[in-house]
Formats: structure tokens, C-alpha cells, sequence
């Protein structure tokens, strides 16, 4: 092995450890404000199902990722499991996931429609963002109904992990003298936000330890010419979201693959089918770390539901669905004034969950 | 050119014999009437009934043959024993939950004979406008040029359609500025050229329409839109075909009009041909 790969590897390793770091510290730091912001959501009425759904899909907006909203709310959740006064119950914490994902699929067509404006011609990219957008809706919302009966039932509470004792103990002497002499400077609610502010800086990092993709061999290399099955198509989509642990970077990371920056767009709806699935991985790894032994069930709960929705949809009524979802986004691509239309409607919706959680 | 045409006592049955009548004067030298047994068992006058319907004019060459078992084994087995250069039949008229549990005898027709094949949807009386659906290969050349000598022995107008689905992914730099999405756009022109020379050289002014948008949908609504009487598609299954869509297949299952199918035994034959 040459010393650049030496050195290469060993940056990768790097950025994984101090990106784990920051994921933990963050989780302590979201832990340790979530009083903060549950007396904030409590003043502000914000709270229930659609509430959790509503603040999770503005999260994500500001943020513009679904990650780490969907980590800071199952920091909030621990905060819950150990005063239940403060933090967010476990319906709560899935609405918020839930609302995090679709928060997050609109990242994918503002990326689309800066790119188009950069564009010397008309490019048209903001139908990716579209496509994004339309599939995560129609397959999210169904599947938040699914995965709340889920909870309700108890049928996955089987499936819950116990953090050990001597990992919590061994990480509360790591991180709770940062979190306190954090605590000493900053109100809660500044707590909370550098929680926040710590989990996209650690996705960030845990970016620069993602494999190397070689765009010029293999059979994805030729994905841009090529219409392939439904079917792989989706598993496509499930493998590289899984590393890449971020649908938009997933979406983004189509690029290389294609080698020319173009995809059939029979490949994109399967594709983003797939991803939005193991897009649920960080969260789902995530909450193996945090100190509640339902939040495991929580997530695997959210992935389970989705999946639930999507697979009858691959193997039995994928022609009518992307006939659906393309027809729908053309519609809202066609001109600038449909796509702000388009928009208005996407940033009215969450806001319209909240108001709805302020009237229950 | 001989042409074996599949024949059921369906009202189905009726639409194959009726496309066989209006391309057997120009284009067939020998015809044959194929049936199954079950269907000649159960109205022994089936045949005779199609060879007077035929109305053959003098010269070519009518023959009926009887085999037994499923119409879709009967028509894979006398296509795959005799050097037919086209077999007309008809769809067996299944739902999609049917289609599931039965198979589909277009499918599994298609894609086990080496000839062409022209499916047989209700036809209008009388074939006056052919749309081909061309990809960016030189598999699409070949698919217009059957398409023109159909259209002259027809004496109907033909229009070729490409649609181009590939879309810019919103990443990177802009696409614009890459040489390879240049490149891709040359060999796309290159392609399109070849296919405008072919209607030259008919003597025709080429008609290529362009569209945006997935295959499948843009082609049948151009169908339904355009009032056409016959689509003619080619079918060529690349390497790896496993993990591939085909394309040409679902075209051939969703749309409303007769569609012939061109097989790639026919461009190797062009190719060869032409060097």
C-alpha cells in the first residue's frame, strides 16, 4: 500500500471517530436543552401528532437536511424517557422522523431549482426535486398512519435494544463536563440549538469518510443510458443511500454514477423509492446510543412502515404509481409560476400541521 | 415475404385475419392459416371460414396447419420450425390480474420467435397512418426503414417518434459545460440524421417527431393523439438483459392499436446487407 493510501485511509478512519463524536456529544447537547425547547413548544402550543410532524418538516427547512432533525428528536425523546414532563413522547418523536424525511425531500428540488438558474439554458433539473418531493408524500404520509397503528398495537415493541450500563456511564464521564460547562454560558434553548448545530457538522464529517465511487466502470456507471428494472432500480437506490445515509446526497451522488450527470427518468422514482428507506440508517444507529430502550422500536418502527407502503407498490402497481407521480410533477414543473405555486403549497403544508396542533 | 397468421374463433381471431388480408397483396408471397386443435375440434369450419375471408389474390400461396396445445406453444413452435418473416396474432384478451396468473401470450411470443411480430389490436379498415417509435441506436434506423417499406406497400404516410427521458440530476456542475453530455448529444443527432437519410432515400420528406418525457406514456398518447392505425416498434434485448427493462415490451402490452414488433434477426440481416 502506497503512503497516500495510507494516509487516505487513515483520514477516513478519522472522520468516522470524530464524527461518531460529534453524533454523541450532540445527543447530549439536544438532551440537555430539550427542557428548553419543550417549554418553548408548550408556550407555543406546538405538540401532538401533527405538531411533531409539522415542527419536523420546518426543521428540516431550516436545516436543510432530515437527519439531524430526526436525531434531535430522538435526544429529545431520551430527555422524555428520563423526566416525563420534558422531551417528546414516543408518537411524538415518529411524527417528528416522519416530518424530518419530508422536510428533507424539499432540499432535493431547492438544489434543483438553484441548479437550473445556474444553468445557461433550460435544464429542467427541478424535476428531480419534484419527483423527490411527490414520492416521499405520497408514500410517507400513508405510512405515518401505518407505523402510528404500529406503536399504538405494540407490535414492534419486541424489537428494542437496552444500552448497557457501563456504556452509558463510560459516555456520561465523556460528555456530560462538556455539556456542563456549556450549560454555564448558554440558556437551554442555546443548548439545543448547538445540539443541532453539532449534528450537521457530523454528518458533514461522517461525508468525507464516504467510499469513493469509480463513475467509469460497472454497471451503474451505464445507469444514465440504460432503463433498468423497477426492482433494481430500487435495491440501487436502498445500497447507495445506506452509505451515503442522506437521500439528497444519495440523489446528488447519481452524478458519478451516471458518469454524465443525466438519469432515465424511468430509474428515478424506483431509485428515490428505495432510498427513502435506508435513509432511516443513521437515525435507526442512532438511537442505539440513546438511553431509552423504545427509541430502537420508534425508528425501526418508521423504517418498517415506509417499507410497508413502498413494496406493494414496486411489485404490483409501480406503472400506475409512476405514471401518477411523473404526470404530477410535470404539472408543477411546467412553468416558474406553477413551481412557486408548488413551493407555497410545500411550506403552507407544515405550517397548516402546526396551526393544526395549536387548535387541538 | 411469407406470413403465418394465428387464427381463433374470437372476434379477436377476426382482427389477425383482417391485418393479414391488407398486408398479404403487397408484401406476402405465401400466407399460413395456423390453428389449435381444441379451436378446430370445437368449429371444424374455422380454417375454410378464414381462407375465403382472406380473399387471396391470384398468385400467393395459402396454406392452413393444425397443432396441438396452447395457442401460445402453437404459435412459438410453427414460427420457430418455418422461416416466417412475420406472424400476425392476436392478443388473448387477459386483465392484468389475469396476465399475472396466466402469463401474457404476447410477452412470451415476442420473446421466444426470431421473427418479426404484429400484434393484432382491433385495426382501423384500413392503414393510412404509421407511427415508429425509434431509440438512439442503430436498432432505431432499422425500425424506420421497415416502417417506410410497410408505409409504400400500404400506401399509408409514416412519422417516426424518439423520446428523449434522460433529465439533468441537480448536482455538480452545471451540465452544460460537460463534453461527455455533448458527446451524447452528437451521437443522438448523428442517429436521428441517419433516420431522416432513410426517408430520403423513399423519396419522402423525413417526419421525426421529438418528445420529452418516459417512453412508454409519451408514445401510446402520441398513438391516441395522432389518430394512428398501426405503431411499428423494434425489440432488442441488450446484454444483461436480467437486470433491464424492456421498454419496447411495454409498449407493446399497453398500446391500443396493432403494433409490429421488429426483431433483431432483421437488422442483422440489414447489416449484413449493407457491408
Amino acid at each position: 500500500m502506497d503512503k497516500r493510501a495510507v494516509i487516505r485511509k487513515t483520514g477516513k478512519v478519522l472522520a468516522v471517530a470524530a464524527g461518531l463524536f460529534l453524533f454523541i456529544l450532540a445527543l447530549y447537547f439536544v438532551k440537555a436543552g430539550a427542557g428548553g425547547i419543550k417549554a418553548w413548544m408548550v408556550a407555543n402550543h406546538i405538540g401532538g401528532i401533527p405538531g411533531g410532524v409539522g415542527f419536523g418538516w420546518f426543521m428540516a427547512y431550516i436545516c436543510l437536511s432530515g437527519s439531524p432533525v430526526a436525531a434531535t428528536s430522538l435526544g429529545l425523546h431520551a430527555d422524555h424517557h428520563l423526566n416525563r414532563a420534558t422531551g417528546l413522547d414516543s408518537y411524538e418523536t415518529f411524527s417528528m422522523i416522519i416530518g424530518s424525511r419530508l422536510g428533507a425531500s424539499m432540499v432535493v428540488l431547492l438544489i434543483g431549482f438553484c441548479y437550473d438558474l445556474r444553468g445557461k439554458k433550460e435544464q429542467r433539473s427541478v424535476y428531480v426535486g419534484a419527483v423527490a418531493l411527490l414520492t416521499t408524500l405520497t408514500t410517507y404520509l400513508p405510512a405515518l398512519l401505518i407505523g402510528l397503528g404500529i406503536l399504538g398495537s405494540g407490535a414492534l415493541d419486541w424489537v428494542r435494544f437496552n444500552r448497557p450500563d457501563f456504556v452509558g456511564e463510560g459516555l456520561d464521564a465523556v460528555f456530560k463536563p462538556i455539556v456542563e460547562f456549556f450549560r454555564g454560558y448558554l440558556p437551554a434553548w442555546g443548548i439545543f440549538g448547538l445540539g443541532v448545530g453539532v449534528f450537521m457538522s457530523a454528518f458533514r464529517i461522517f461525508d468525507l469518510a464516504l467510499p469513493a465511487v469509480d463513475p467509469t466502470h460497472g454497471r451503474i456507471a451505464r445507469m444514465s443510458t440504460v432503463v433498468y428494472r423497477p426492482s433494481i432500480t430500487f435495491l440501487l437506490g436502498m445500497l447507495v443511500t445506506c452509505v451515503t445515509l442522506s437521500v439528497s446526497v444519495s440523489i446528488s451522488l447519481l452524478v458519478p454514477l451516471t458518469a454524465r450527470g443525466y438519469v432515465r427518468r424511468e430509474n428515478l422514482i424506483p431509485y428515490i423509492l428505495g432510498a427513502n428507506i435506508t435513509t432511516f440508517i443513521d437515525t435507526l444507529f442512532l438511537s442505539l446510543l440513546v438511553n431509552s430502550p423504545d427509541a430502537f422500536t420508534i425508528v425501526f418502527s418508521a423504517l418498517a412502515s415506509v417499507s410497508i407502503v413502498t413494496m406493494p407498490i414496486i411489485a404490483f402497481f409501480y406503472g400506475r404509481y409512476e405514471r401518477m407521480i411523473d404526470s404530477l410533477a410535470v404539472k408543477a414543473t411546467l412553468s416558474r409560476r406553477r413551481l412557486a405555486v408548488f413551493v407555497v403549497i410545500l411550506f403552507a403544508m407544515p405550517g397548516f400541521l402546526l396551526l393544526f396542533g395549536l387548535l387541538r | 415475404m411469407n406470413i403465418l397468421t394465428f387464427v381463433d374463433p374470437s372476434p379477436r381471431g377476426n382482427w389477425a385475419l383482417q391485418l393479414a388480408k391488407e398486408f398479404s397483396p403487397k408484401l406476402a408471397t405465401r400466407i399460413v392459416l395456423l390453428a389449435t386443435e381444441v379451436h378446430v375440434r370445437a368449429d371444424p369450419g374455422l380454417l375454410d371460414r378464414a381462407e375465403e375471408g382472406l380473399e387471396a389474390p391470384a398468385g400467393l400461396v395459402v396454406e392452413k396447419k393444425v397443432r396441438a396445445g396452447r395457442p401460445r406453444r402453437v404459435i412459438v413452435e410453427e414460427a420457430n420450425a418455418h422461416p416466417y418473416e412475420i406472424t400476425i396474432f392476436p392478443p388473448a384478451g387477459r386483465n392484468s390480474l389475469q396476465r399475472l396468473i396466466h402469463g401474457s401470450r404476447i410477452r412470451t411470443v415476442v420473446r421466444k420467435i426470431p421473427s418479426s411480430v404484429l400484434v393484432a389490436r382491433r385495426p382501423a379498415p384500413r392503414i393510412r397512418r404509421i407511427l415508429a417509435a425509434i431509440s438512439a441506436s442503430a436498432f432505431g434506423q432499422t425500425t424506420v426503414g421497415a416502417g417506410l417499406e410497410i408505409a409504400r406497400a400500404l400506401g399509408a404516410e409514416l412519422t417516426a417518434i424518439h423520446v428523449l427521458s434522460n433529465i439533468p440530476i441537480p448536482a455538480g456542475g452545471p451540465p452544460s459545460q460537460g463534453d461527455s453530455k455533448a458527446g451524447g448529444d452528437s451521437r443522438m443527432a448523428q442517429l436521428l440524421e441517419k433516420a431522416r437519410e432513410e426517408f430520403r432515400m423513399h423519396g419522402l420528406e423525413p417526419r421525426i417527431l421529438l418528445r420529452d418525457g418516459m417512453v412508454v406514456e409519451e408514445v401510446v398518447h402520441e398513438v391516441d393523439a395522432g389518430a394512428y392505425d398501426l405503431l411499428i416498434v423494434g425489440h432488442h434485448i441488450p446484454q444483461g438483459a436480467d437486470l433491464h427493462q424492456d421498454l419496447a415490451e411495454r409498449i407493446i402490452l399497453w398500446c391500443p392499436i396493432p403494433v409490429l414488433v421488429v426483431q433483431p434477426r432483421k437488422v442483422k440481416a440489414g447489416v449484413a446487407q449493407g457491408r
